[in-house]
């Protein structure tokens, strides 16, 4: 399911570029380029970029990256494989200084190495999110021409003084010209939307997609334990019993078997008591008590603070001395009940054994009443804080060298495409030791793919509006980081959206990653001159990208720009969006609902 | 152990008063934009020094002393990039300018940015048709009718561009005493104006009364001071980046220890807005001020559009503030959505929902001290509005809202420009509003009511910094001095 998405955002690093093909916008390398991406009709987006060697590589020249933005359902070698055997050859002009003798004199031959040499620096996102881009390019520019046709129908209506102000006979009469027009025939059917976000939308078919793996998993597990064993009995009615070793196999496998099935079924229900916890103290305790609540959203608050104060330093060290015992003891109490229920069974016994029911209760309620009387007096204490005066909320300095600063050559590509969907690439470090971070970095991002591909179906990451596409690849064999971005509006505004709209999700994607010094690939383009960190991070979630000047500098100093660029079609999020749900509206039955969606269509 | 950041409460004094005020008392204003001759730096900060010395630099102290007895004139200096450079004030390595102010508003990078082509500037902070660079820029307030407080700018060392207060600008709103600031259109003006949390301005409204007023929406105005005046908190709960000069360190004027030399200034977006009153009177016979008031999204009085009361009952700028649009006005059947206040001001309009809103609309409020101006020249008289917007952060704050929502055609989907800012671009969509709520949403077609003459970024010193900038002490004149004479060389 993840691999579906990841397939459709590729980069294609080939490293060893000599500098001597002309990429300028006009020249016939980047026209050429842009026909074919036309012509091949599948790919929605694609760049090129210069990545600058790391300052420790041995070939001091840059890479050349391509980046591409595909269709659904299209492997990675089939796109390779139509864009460099398209009859233009505008793949092989691009890359042919890569063969400084002008490489096999034929072109099938050329295009079989050129092939090979792709097909190596080939990577799929290791992880990444698609706003509204789920559909086909194709399907967005047909949806833009009928909320185009609409509105100029619209306006020709209004010009003959119809309908007065009835909007229900307006939206109608739109709706009835629509349908008659063989034009838009194809919009009859209802408009084509991946799985998530179309029949698995639903929080039923998301949950029922999970039991039904985990059924599916519980039968599996106990086919393995029941199959020997039934067909060992088959063997010993027909033939009598086998040799002995056999029956130790069948018994070692049949036990395993249980064991599995016992720890998947303890597993279940210790994630549901974790999850009736989390409930509890996260979203239901918090319903009803509002010191609760005051007191779960300062801890947050000062957790995420940005700046250095005695408030948040003293949060988080309760938090090590506190939260992190507390958050390990259950995690201990649920592995034992897991793996080794016998314990659990054998310490109740003993407990049963030494103590009355009544003294048991006694000292449950003991407990709780003790836990309040805790919480309580934190609780005081933090409004006494808060009271004594603001020295214990008052920040302290915090130096942030060069913040703000945009390389002219990235100011530049952002000016030149402020009408259009902007586009990012940013390049950064691994951190040391680079296994062990490559290793959090694969597993935060596939987390961020599954929410963005089954979650967060409205098109936003997060409360993070107007991404087109964003993938994160691993490159250089786990060395450096790349990220490749195509959004609506300006960068700063974007970086904003993450910062309070996917906090958690960009912490994790970027934490394991800091920015070493390194040249520029070409001139004008720029390099890394002093070495930078990722915003420090409390408890891996907590604070990162919160500290937005340090994370904006990041993020602007990792920066790189674009040397060519193509984007099928140049609609923002909401416009796709807007046209998708016109078609809907005018084509679906008529209601108030789809009424005001055409007249809201209409009179934007 | 760090320092402890300043707190703001100590820095009143170094402060300079724009930031507390817009001077609503004082109904008279003029701005000097100054270009440096070339070999005359040593004689302009002379000439600078001495109008600071004069003591008419108003801090955010002398605004506060008294409302009973408001002080009577006022006057901030500010400086664009070419000009710290040109009074010898370098950045440092580790705390450079942000990238905006230094490459400049007039820059070529800046029109794409800011959406401004095709460019016909008088003036910019980069270039300029008769002087070259802006590298000053003074404003003064004063009562009406008296007598300016710049008078003496020596030509031979300056190149001057002034801008003349309009006298038609304070105008009386109904029966009411008091005259308000209007606009060339006839719209109230410096209305919605942020609230800076730990700096009480001083327009002569009490804070109970205000909040009273405003009702729970008050919060909603109020904005982190560090989103306004460098090196406090802003609304990330961060400290904004102050950059640094060489030479500052030493010179013992910070005022705060680690003090950066940018702390308690504040960047100004500046931009001379020429308005043609013509255009807009034919296009009100035309269509009706009620189609006006939809373009502006307020009624000519300052009042909201949806405003149910009594409209020639006088209400304080308070209550006239304290609306959103989400829950009453969604879809912009009362205030287009592509209206000129609710662009540059969307309130709670973006967003999931009405708190992540109001909260993501704090990150681009600006503090506006402009003022309207007049230009008679052949016989002809020329109105507009010199803009002035305060703000931390260039490309998060004013540069944003020009960018994504004024002049963006596909700002919530309206596909359109804003009605009021800016001459049609051949590139973008044509000057249209769309007015929904009736048929198939009536749709007006514009003019082009407003054009740009000038702008430029500025940079409004601390009054400590200021003193360092012309070099008002000893320590600090010859570490500029200093600094200048390496740069010359």
């Amino acid at each position: 399911m993840l691999e579906m998405v990841r397939q459709q955002m590729i980069c294609i690093v080939v490293p060893g570029w000599d500098g001597t093909t002309d990429l300028s916008e006009s020249g016939s390398v980047c026209t050429g380029l842009d026909a074919l991406l036309k012509d091949v009709a599948v790919v929605q987006f694609a760049s090129i970029a210069l990545l600058p060697a790391r300052a420790d590589a041995k070939d001091p020249r840059p890479s050349l990256m391509l980046e591409l933005a595909i269709e659904e359902g299209i492997a990675p070698y089939d796109i390779v494989y139509r864009l460099v055997y398209h009859p233009s050859g505008a793949m092989w002009s691009l890359y042919s200084s890569f063969w400084p003798g002008g490489g096999p004199p034929l072109q099938s031959a050329r295009n079989d190495q050129l092939q090979g040499k792709l097909m190596e620096g080939l990577t799929i996102a290791e992880g990444g999110f698609i706003g509204a881009r789920d559909r086909t390019a194709r399907q967005i520019e047909k949806e833009q021409d009928l909320l185009q046709w609409t509105r100029d129908q619209a306006r020709a209506m209004k010009a003959a003084k119809l309908y007065g102000d009835d909007r229900a006979a307006f939206a109608l009469a739109l709706a009835q010209r629509a349908f008659k027009n063989p034009r838009f025939d194809w919009a009859l059917d209802p408009a084509p939307r991946s799985y998530w976000r179309e029949k698995g939308a639903s929080i039923g078919a998301k949950i029922g997609y999970v039991l039904a793996l985990f059924v599916l998993w519980l039968a599996a597990v106990w086919l393995i334990g029941a199959v020997p064993r039934g067909l060992l009995g088959v063997y010993t009615w027909l033939f009598g019993a086998p040799y002995s070793g056999v029956q130790a196999v069948v018994d070692a496998v049949s036990k395993v078997s249980g064991w599995v099935l016992g720890v998947s079924i303890r597993s279940l229900f210790a994630l549901l008591g974790l999850g009736v916890l989390a409930v509890f103290f996260l979203l239901a305790l918090p319903a009803v008590s509002k010191s609760w609540r005051r007191w779960l959203k300062s801890v947050g608050r000062e957790l995420d603070r940005p700046t250095e104060t005695w408030s948040s330093w003293s949060t988080y060290w309760v938090g090590w001395i506190v939260g992190v015992p507390t958050v390990l003891a259950v995690v201990a109490c649920a592995l034992v009940f897991i793996f080794c229920p016998g314990t659990i069974v054998d310490a109740y016994h003993a407990l049963t054994a030494k103590f009355l029911g009544w003294q048991i209760i006694a000292f449950i309620i003991l407990a709780i009443v003790a836990l309040i009387c805790v919480f309580g007096v934190l609780s005081r204490i933090d409004q006494q804080l808060a009271a004594a005066g603001n020295w214990f909320f008052h920040p302290y300095e915090d130096d942030v060298p060069r913040a703000q600063q945009v390389d002219t050559s990235i100011d530049h590509c952002e000016g030149l495409v402020v009408r259009e969907t902007a586009h990012m690439f940013s390049l950064t470090d691994i951190r040391s030791p680079n296994g062990w971070s490559a290793f959090w970095i694969r597993a935060s991002l596939r987390i961020v793919t599954l929410f963005g591909r089954v979650f967060f179906t409205e098109g936003r990451l997060g409360d993070a509006p107007g991404i087109h596409f964003g993938h994160w690849h691993i490159i250089e064999k786990g060395r450096r980081y790349l990220f490749c971005s195509n959004y609506d509006g300006s960068f700063g505004g974007y970086l904003d959206d993450f910062i309070n709209g996917a906090t958690i999700g960009t912490t994790l994607a970027w934490r394991w990653t800091t920015l070493k010094r390194r040249g520029s690939a070409a001139i004008g383009q720029p390099a890394v001159e002093e070495p930078r960190s990722f915003p420090p991070t409390r408890f891996i979630v907590f604070r990162g990208v919160k500290c937005e000047l340090k994370f904006k500098s990041y993020a602007r100093d990792s920066m790189l720009p674009h040397v060519f660029r193509f984007d099928a079609r140049k609609e923002t999020v909401d416009g796709i969006n807007l046209a998708t749900s016109l078609r809907d509206a005018l084509f679906g039955e008529r209601n108030d609902s789809n009424d005001d969606q055409i007249m809201r269509a209409i009179e934007s | 152990m760090k320092a402890q950041a300043p707190h703001l409460a100590e820095q009143f004094g170094d402060i300079q008063g724009m930031l507390r005020s817009g001077y609503g008392w004082l109904k008279s204003s003029r701005f000097w934009l100054l270009t440096i001759r070339d070999g005359q730096e040593k004689a302009a900060r002379a000439w600078l020094a001495k109008l600071v010395e004069s003591g008419v630099i108003a801090s955010a102290n002398d605004v506060g002393k008294s409302r009973a007895h408001p002080i009577e004139r006022a006057a901030a200096i500010a400086f664009s990039f070419s000009g710290l450079t040109k009074l010898g004030c370098m950045e440092t390595k580790e705390h450079p300018f942000p990238s905006p102010f230094r490459s400049g508003m007039g820059s070529d990078v800046r029109a794409l940015l800011l959406r401004d082509n095709p460019r016909k500037w008088r003036w910019s902070d980069v270039d300029g048709v008769a002087c070259g660079p802006v590298h000053v820029l003074i404003a003064e307030w004063t009562p009406k009718d008296a007598r300016p407080l710049v008078s003496d700018v020596d030509e031979a060392v300056f190149c001057v561009i002034r801008v003349e207060n309009d006298p038609c600008s304070f105008q009386k709103i109904g029966d009411g005493k008091d005259e308000r600031l209007h606009e060339a259109f006839g719209f109230r003006d410096g209305l919605a104006q942020p609230v800076i949390r730990g700096l009480r301005q001083d327009d002569g409204v009490g804070l109970s009364q205000a909040k009273d007023d405003a009702g729970t929406l008050y919060d909603d105005r109020v904005v982190s001071a560090g989103e306004f005046i460098l090196g406090y908190r802003n609304e990330y709960d961060e400290l904004t980046y102050c950059p640094n000069v060489e030479g500052w360190t030493q010179s013992g004027r910070a005022r705060h220890p680690g003090g950066r030399f940018a702390l308690n200034g504040s960047y100004l977006a500046v931009r001379q807005i020429e308005q043609d009153v013509k255009a807009f009177d034919a296009f009100r016979a035309a269509n009706g001020q009620g189609i006006c008031e939809k373009l502006m999204g307020r009624q000519a009085n300052g009042l909201p559009l949806g405003w149910k009361d009594d409209p020639s009952k006088p209400i304080s700028d308070s209550k006239a503030d304290a609306f959103r649009y989400r829950v009453e006005d969604a879809n912009g059947f009362t205030c287009p959505k592509g209206a000129h206040i609710r662009r540059v001001n969307p309130r709670d309009t973006l967003g999931v929902d009405v708190q992540s809103s109001i909260k993501s609309t704090k990150l681009h409020r600006l503090l506006r001290r402009g003022r309207p101006y007049r230009e008679d020249s052949n016989g002809e008289t020329r109105k507009g509005i010199f803009f002035i917007a305060c703000n931390a952060d260039l490309e998060r704050q004013f540069e944003f809202i020009q960018q994504r929502w004024v002049r963006n055609p596909s700002f919530v989907n309206v596909h359109a420009d804003d009605p009021i800012v800016g001459s049609s671009d051949p590139k973008t969509f044509p000057k249209v509003l769309s007015v929904p709520g009736l048929p198939s949403g009536e749709e007006v077609s514009l003019a082009s009511f407003t054009t740009t003459l000038g702008g430029g970024y500025f940079f409004l010193p601390g009054i400590a910094a200021l003193n360092f900038i012309v070099g008002n002490d000893s320590s600090s004149k010859s570490a500029a001095s200093e600094v200048a004479e390496a740069a010359a060389s």
